[in-house]
C-alpha cells in the first residue's frame, strides 16, 4: 500500500553530528527524513494502533518493508531526488525554473597517470557554471524522460522551495525553580514542509492502518498519514546495448562504502563512472534497547552509477529495478534503485 | 447528416491550467500539467512519440480530473467540446465531426482527448449521435504552425484547404465550419473558404453560450479570370512561372499569386479559388476544330462532364493504343463507340481527337500526330462539371 505522510508542524531530522545537552549548541537538519526515520515512525504508529508494548514492537513489525519512497509537491506533482549527474545552472532568475543538463562522459586518457578508480569521468556542459543537482527534485515526467535517456535538459525543483529551514532557539529550565539553566542555550534547524508530502510504499503488514497520526523525526513533531491519493509506479526502461545506469532514489549503505556490489545480485557489471555527493551519517537511537544505533556512512539519494555489462537487459531490470540494493537496512527502504537507460556514446 | 469541420486549439489545456479549474477540480485532486505542457507546447506534431512521457502525463490528468468534474460531464472542458455540443443541439440531428489539428503536439493531443471525451459514455450523454473523427495520418495539417511563416503560408494553409475539400466533398450544403477553437490566424482564411463555397460558419464567442453564424455575403468569384488564364493556373499547381515571361498574367491575377524574386506561385487564396473553379469546371485545351466537333458530340460532352474530368476515373479507363506502337493515350469508355484521344503536358490536359464511332477511332489509331502542333494550336476551354455519379 502507498501512504501519504503530511507534516502537521515543522519537523526536525538531525544529521549525524553529535548533539549532547550542555555540550553542543547547534543542531542542523538533513532536510528530508531518512528512510530509517520514516520506518521507525511507521512502526511506532502500527504499534499504537494495535496496542503493542514497546518491548515487542521490533518482533511484531519485523515483516514491515518499505519498497518505495517518493515525494509529492503542490498540485500533486510527483517527484524524486534529482539524479546527481545533472548539473544545475548556478544562477537562475527567480521567475524561472532552474535548468539542469546531463553530464557527459569522458574517457580518461591512457597516457595520463592518475589514481581515479574509474575509467570515465563525468563532465557538465561548459556553457554555464553548473553545480551538482543536490537538494533538487525532478518531477515524474522529467524523470521518465531521464530514465529513457530521451533528453539531456531538464527543469528541476529546488528542495528549498518546498522545505524551508525555520531555526528554533531553545533553552533548558530548572524543573524546581522554573528558571533558565545556564549553558543550555541551543539552536536547532526545524524544517517547514510547504506542501511537500512523503509517499511511502510499504508491504508485509496487511493490517497496517490506512490513516492516523505519527511522530516523525526529533522533537516529537507530528505528522499524519493516509492512503496515497494515487498509486505510483515507475516505468521500466528499454535497455539496449551493454550500458545502463543505476539511480538511487533513497540513501544506501554499501559494504564497499561508496559503491554497490552488483555481484551480490548475480549481475556481472563494470562500474565505469559515478556521480555521488558527500555521505550522510545514518545513526539514531534504539529506544527498545536504550542505546545508540550503529552509525553508518550512506551514499546520498540521487547518486547514479554507470555500468557496462554483458548481462541480459531483462535480468538487470528484474534484479535491480525498483529493488533495494543497500547492504544494511534494505527493509527500511535504503538503497531503492531504479535502472535507467544509458546510451553507448555521448549524444 | 451534417458534417462539422472543427479546428482544434489548446483551450482544453489552458482551461485546465486556469486558477478557477483548481477550485472546480478540488485542490486535493488537482494535478498540475503546467510543467509537462511547457515541455511540449512548442513541439511539432512529428515529435509526438518522443514526447510520450509528457503527453501521457497530461492525458492522464485531463481525462481523470477534467473530463468530469463533481461527477458531472464537463461540457465546457474546451472551446471545441462546448461549441460542438451547442451546434449539435442546434441542429437537432446526428452529425459527424472532423477534427483538424495544427502541426503541433498540443493540438494533436487535444484532438485525441476531445475524441475520447465524446466516445466516453460518462461524458457525452446527448440525445443525438456525435461521431468524432480524428485520424492523425490525415487530420493533422502539415505546416500549419506559427514558428515558420513560410511553411505556414506555403504548406499549412494549402493543406488546410485540401483537407477541407477532401472532407466536405461537394456536399457544402451539409457542411458546417466550426471555428471556435484553433489559431486566430486561420479565421480570415477560413472565412473566405466558407464564403466561396457557401459553407455555414459557426462559433461560440468567448465565454458566452451564444452560437453565432456568419452570414453568406453576396460575393462572386470572377470565373473568367480563371478561364482566361487556365493554362497558367494549371501550371502553377506543380511548378512556378517566371514573372517576366508572364507579366500580363501576373498583373491580372496578382491577388492569387505570391512573388519570390522573379518566380511567381499560387498563394493560399489563389489555391482556394482555383480549386473552387476546378471543382465546378473541367478545363482542358484543344484546337478549335476539335472543340467545335466536341460541341456536336453529345455522348462525348456527357463523358467529359461526368467522368473524364475526374483524374481517377480517367486513369481507370486510359489505354495506350495501338498495342505495338503505343502512340496514343486513349480514354476508352467501354462497351460503346466513344473514344477520347488526349495527352498531358506541363500540368495541362490536351484533347486532340474525339470519336463517337469505333471504326473511325480504329482507323485513326494507326496514324501519328504532331504533339507540338497540337500544343501550339490549342486554346483553353471549359465545361461545367456534372454532379452525377462517376
Amino acid at each position: 500500500m502507498q501512504l501519504e505522510i503530511e507534516a502537521l508542524d515543522t519537523l526536525f531530522f538531525r544529521d549525524g553530528k553529535a548533539f549532547a545537552a550542555g555540550e553542543d549548541v547547534w543542531a542542523d537538519s538533513t532536510g528530508l527524513p531518512s528512510p530509517a526515520c520514516i520506518y521507525g515512525a511507521l512502526r511506532a504508529a502500527y504499534a499504537v494502533a494495535h496496542g503493542i508494548a514497546p518491548e515487542s514492537i521490533e518482533d511484531r513489525t519485523k515483516s514491515l518493508k518499505i519498497t518505495g519512497l517518493h515525494y509529492v509537491i503542490p498540485d500533486n506533482q510527483i517527484c524524486l531526488p534529482a539524479p546527481l549527474d545533472l548539473g544545475v545552472e548556478e544562477y537562475t532568475p527567480l521567475s524561472k525554473q532552474p535548468q539542469a543538463s546531463l553530464a557527459t562522459r569522458k574517457v580518461l586518457p591512457d597516457d595520463v597517470r592518475h589514481n581515479f578508480p574509474l575509467s570515465q569521468v563525468l563532465e557538465f556542459p561548459a556553457d554555464k557554471k553548473r553545480l551538482m543537482a543536490e537538494n533538487c527534485l525532478l518531477d515524474k515526467t522529467s524523470f521518465e524522460s531521464y530514465l529513457d535517456a530521451e533528453t539531456d535538459s531538464f527543469e528541476v525543483e529546488k528542495l528549498s522551495t518546498h522545505v524551508c529551514a525555520e531555526p528554533k532557539i531553545g533553552i533548558a529550565r530548572d524543573n524546581a525553580t522554573h528558571s533558565v539553566v545556564e549553558g543550555r542555550l541551543y539552536r536547532v534547524e526545524m524544517q517547514r514542509f510547504k506542501g511537500l508530502k512523503v509517499i511511502v510504499e510499504i508491504c508485509g503488514l496487511n493490517d497496517f492502518p490506512e490513516s492516523g497520526l505519527l511522530k516523525l523525526g526529533g522533537e516529537a513533531k507530528a505528522a499524519r498519514f493516509s492512503l496515497a491519493r494515487k498509486a505510483v509506479t515507475w516505468k521500466q526502461p528499454q535497455l539496449d546495448g551493454q550500458f545502463f545506469k543505476l539511480y538511487l532514489a533513497t540513501p544506501a549503505i554499501f559494504k564497499q562504502g561508496e559503491r554497490p556490489d552488483l555481484s551480490d545480485f548475480g549481475i556481472d557489471a563494470e562500474l565505469i563512472a559515478a556521480a555521488t555527493a558527500k555521505p550522510l551519517a545514518i545513526g539514531g537511537f534504539d529506544i527498545q534497547k536504550n542505546q545508540p544505533k550503529p552509525s553508518y556512512q550512506a551514499v546520498p539519494a540521487g547518486s547514479v552509477y554507470y555500468y557496462q555489462s554483458t548481462a541480459a537487459p531483462q535480468t538487470i531490470i528484474e534484479k535491480l529495478h525498483g529493488k533495494s540494493i543497500s547492504t544494511v537496512y534494505p527493509e527500511q527502504g535504503f538503497g531503492l534503485a531504479l535502472v535507467t537507460r544509458l546510451q553507448e556514446q555521448n549524444p | 447528416m451534417k458534417t462539422l469541420i472543427t479546428t482544434v486549439g489548446t483551450s482544453l489545456f489552458t482551461n485546465y491550467m486556469k486558477p478557477e479549474a483548481i477550485d472546480e477540480v478540488g485542490k486535493a485532486n488537482y494535478e498540475s500539467i503546467d510543467k509537462d505542457f511547457r515541455k511540449i507546447e512548442k513541439l511539432a506534431a512529428t515529435d509526438y512519440e518522443e514526447s510520450k512521457n509528457a503527453v501521457d502525463a497530461i492525458a492522464s490528468s485531463i481525462s481523470t480530473y477534467w473530463f468530469c468534474v463533481n461527477n458531472k460531464p464537463n461540457t465546457e472542458a474546451s472551446a471545441e467540446i462546448k461549441s460542438i455540443l451547442k451546434i449539435s443541439a442546434n441542429l437537432k440531428e446526428d452529425c459527424e465531426v472532423y477534427l483538424l489539428a495544427t502541426d503541433t503536439v498540443t493540438s494533436r493531443l487535444a484532438a485525441e482527448l476531445i475524441k475520447q471525451w465524446f466516445e466516453d459514455k460518462n461524458c457525452y450523454q446527448g440525445e443525438y449521435a456525435i461521431k468524432v473523427i480524428f485520424n492523425p495520418e490525415r487530420h493533422i495539417i502539415p505546416g500549419l504552425q506559427i514558428k515558420d511563416k513560410k511553411a505556414f503560408q506555403n504548406n499549412g494553409l494549402v493543406e488546410l484547404l485540401n483537407r477541407f475539400y477532401s472532407i466536405a466533398g461537394n456536399n457544402y450544403a451539409n457542411t458546417i465550419l466550426n471555428i471556435t477553437g484553433g489559431f486566430k490566424a486561420l479565421i480570415p482564411y477560413l472565412t473566405i473558404l466558407a464564403q466561396v463555397n457557401q459553407v455555414k460558419m459557426q462559433y461560440i464567442f468567448e465565454d458566452t453560450d451564444t452560437l453565432i453564424e456568419i452570414p453568406f455575403l453576396p460575393l462572386k468569384i470572377d470565373d473568367e479570370l480563371f478561364e482566361r488564364w487556365a493554362v497558367q493556373f494549371a501550371q502553377l499547381e506543380s511548378d512556378f512561372l517566371k514573372r517576366g515571361e508572364n507579366y500580363t498574367f501576373w498583373q491580372e491575377a496578382q491577388s492569387c499569386l505570391e512573388v519570390n524574386g522573379d518566380e511567381i506561385m499560387l498563394n493560399s487564396l489563389g489555391s482556394a479559388l482555383w480549386n473552387k473553379y476546378k471543382a465546378r469546371f473541367f478545363t482542358f485545351l484543344a484546337p478549335d476544330d476539335v472543340w467545335q466537333e466536341i460541341q456536336t458530340q453529345q455522348d462525348i460532352l456527357r463523358i467529359l462532364q461526368n467522368k473524364f474530368h475526374d483524374e481517377a476515373a480517367r486513369n481507370n479507363k486510359k489505354e495506350l493504343k495501338p498495342k505495338k506502337s503505343k502512340t496514343h493515350m486513349v480514354y476508352d469508355d467501354g462497351d460503346n463507340n466513344n473514344r477520347i484521344y488526349y495527352f498531358e503536358h506541363q500540368g495541362n490536359l490536351y484533347i486532340y481527337k474525339t470519336f463517337e464511332s469505333e471504326p473511325a477511332a480504329i482507323e485513326y489509331m494507326n496514324k501519328t500526330f504532331d504533339k507540338n502542333n497540337v500544343i501550339h494550336m490549342s486554346k483553353p476551354h471549359r465545361l461545367p462539371i456534372s454532379q452525377q455519379e462517376i
